[in-house]
């Protein structure tokens, strides 16, 4: 897998620079072939990431809502920047801070 | 030998499929049986690979069909003559071999795309050059429908507002040919006030396209039961998209109303990060929070105001447009780009 890592039923997902709607299939895609692998916890780490757009924000809801079907959780972490201005705007960050 | 040039000129921009064949009767067949499934074809035929390489650099056909046994020049060696010119890459290289003549080891290296065995695969020939123009047909057919409704999105923008105290001007660029976001503003003269709303679907496909519809529906009926509550817009429009989707599309929103009277500017977001005022030339940049819409079935919205005093524009825009404006070194846009500029003729005190 290009830009997740799964391990122990956690997915990891690191982009490097902008991730937009040219990346977000193949996230989408490899979030997908994870779940089916019994993952429960996705991390969206943009630690690297320097822009996120409305394709991203849409796939992180849709992965938070397949995960509370089965009590899994989304964390956002390492954001600066625009991510993070973007990502408190939506009032994402509130909800799936990782402590 | 009789050179059987049955050549037609193409007409138009009919696509070209170039049989050679010593056999003429072969051809013949060959080109009538194509005719019959894809009638809007001209069909080349020739006897001669001297000819039939000519009819290559000069006509680029879509498809060539080359006997490998030809007398003259075989089949191998004008594929691969033909492969070398350089207009020639594209063309579809179909050959014709009798397995117990032609060995087929060497034609794929050459540059044959598909052979097909002389006794037995006359009808998988013609089905695969039918079946390519039933694709491309139904390729062309999505991007005619493509066109069609960027037409229709261009439709729905609003009329930009030329009055003595201000004006309404908006840009709008699709990231593709189709948009996610919308736009919308209208002055009511009976309450001095300008009304208005940005909204940002997530994509810019055809579904986001259709969403975009709704939605506009939605807001224009929010504003007619709300008007007094930019924040109840919101939420009206929040709600409707939990009653109409199981797993509501996300959408990023403005919505704004400027009273004249009081000077005063109401705003509330879903989740679009900020807009502007430009006080002097200096962009002052107000930011905001709220849950997109179709995040959370139950939300309150915020809704705040600002004194507008000394101000010569307001910039509302998509998160698109916020993210190029910051940027002094971008030079290529990601997404969707929307925004809508209010200008103060005069400014207020």
């Amino acid at each position: 897998m290009e830009f997740v890592s799964f391990e122990a039923r956690t997915a990891t997902v690191k982009v490097e620079g902008d991730m937009d709607v040219t990346v977000v299939v193949r996230i989408e895609d490899e979030l997908n072939e994870c779940l089916d692998r019994g993952c429960s916890e996705i991390v969206f780490d943009f630690e690297k990431t320097t822009y996120i757009d409305s394709t991203v924000i849409s796939r992180i809801v849709t992965f938070e809502r397949k995960l509370r079907k089965i009590d899994g959780k989304v964390f956002l972490v390492n954001m600066a920047g625009e991510v993070l201005r973007v990502l408190n705007a939506t009032k994402l960050l509130e909800r799936m801070k990782k402590n | 030998m009789s050179n059987m040039n049955l050549a037609f000129k193409s007409k138009g921009k009919k696509e070209v499929v170039l049989i050679i064949d010593e056999d003429e009767k072969i051809s013949i067949a060959r080109k009538t049986a194509l005719l019959e499934t894809v009638p809007y074809l001209d069909v080349v035929i020739t006897n001669s690979s001297l000819d039939g390489i000519r009819f290559c650099r000069d006509l680029i056909p879509r498809f060539v069909i080359i006997n490998f046994d030809m007398p003259d020049i075989n089949g191998l060696l004008i594929c691969s003559i033909v492969r070398q010119m350089q207009a020639c890459e594209q063309i579809m290289m179909y050959g014709c071999y009798d397995p117990e003549k032609s060995p087929l080891s060497t034609a794929f290296q050459v540059g044959f795309d598909s052979c097909f065995r002389k006794d037995v695969d006359e009808e998988n020939l013609i089905g695969t050059i039918k079946r390519y123009y039933e694709k491309k047909k139904a390729i062309n057919g999505y991007f005619d429908d493509v066109e069609k409704v960027r037409k229709s999105q261009e439709q729905m923008l609003p009329a930009k507002i030329d009055r003595p105290d201000f004006s309404v001007d908006y840009i709008y660029s699709p990231y593709k040919k189709l948009s996610g976001d919308y736009i919308d503003f209208w002055y009511e003269a009976d309450r001095n006030g300008l009304y208005g709303y940005i909204f940002d679907v997530a994509g810019h496909d055809i579904e986001s396209a259709f969403q975009v519809s709704g939605l506009r529906v939605s807001f224009r009926h929010a504003f007619e039961f709300c008007s007094d509550s930019v924040s109840n817009v919101l939420k009206y429009v929040n709600r409707e998209l939990f009653l109409l989707q199981v797993e509501p599309t996300l959408v990023a929103a403005l919505a704004f109303r400027f009273d004249f009277n009081t000077k005063q500017l109401f705003f509330s977001s879903a989740g679009i990060p900020s807009f502007y005022i430009v006080q002097n030339g200096e962009y002052i940049e107000i930011e905001m929070t709220g849950n997109l819409l179709g995040d959370l079935e139950e939300v309150v919205y915020e809704e705040k105001s600002i004194l507008v005093k000394n101000v010569n524009e307001i910039i509302f825009s998509s998160d698109g447009f916020s993210e190029i404006f910051k940027k002094t070194n971008c030079f290529k846009k990601h997404d969707d780009l929307s925004a809508v500029m209010v200008r103060f003729k005069k400014k207020f005190d």
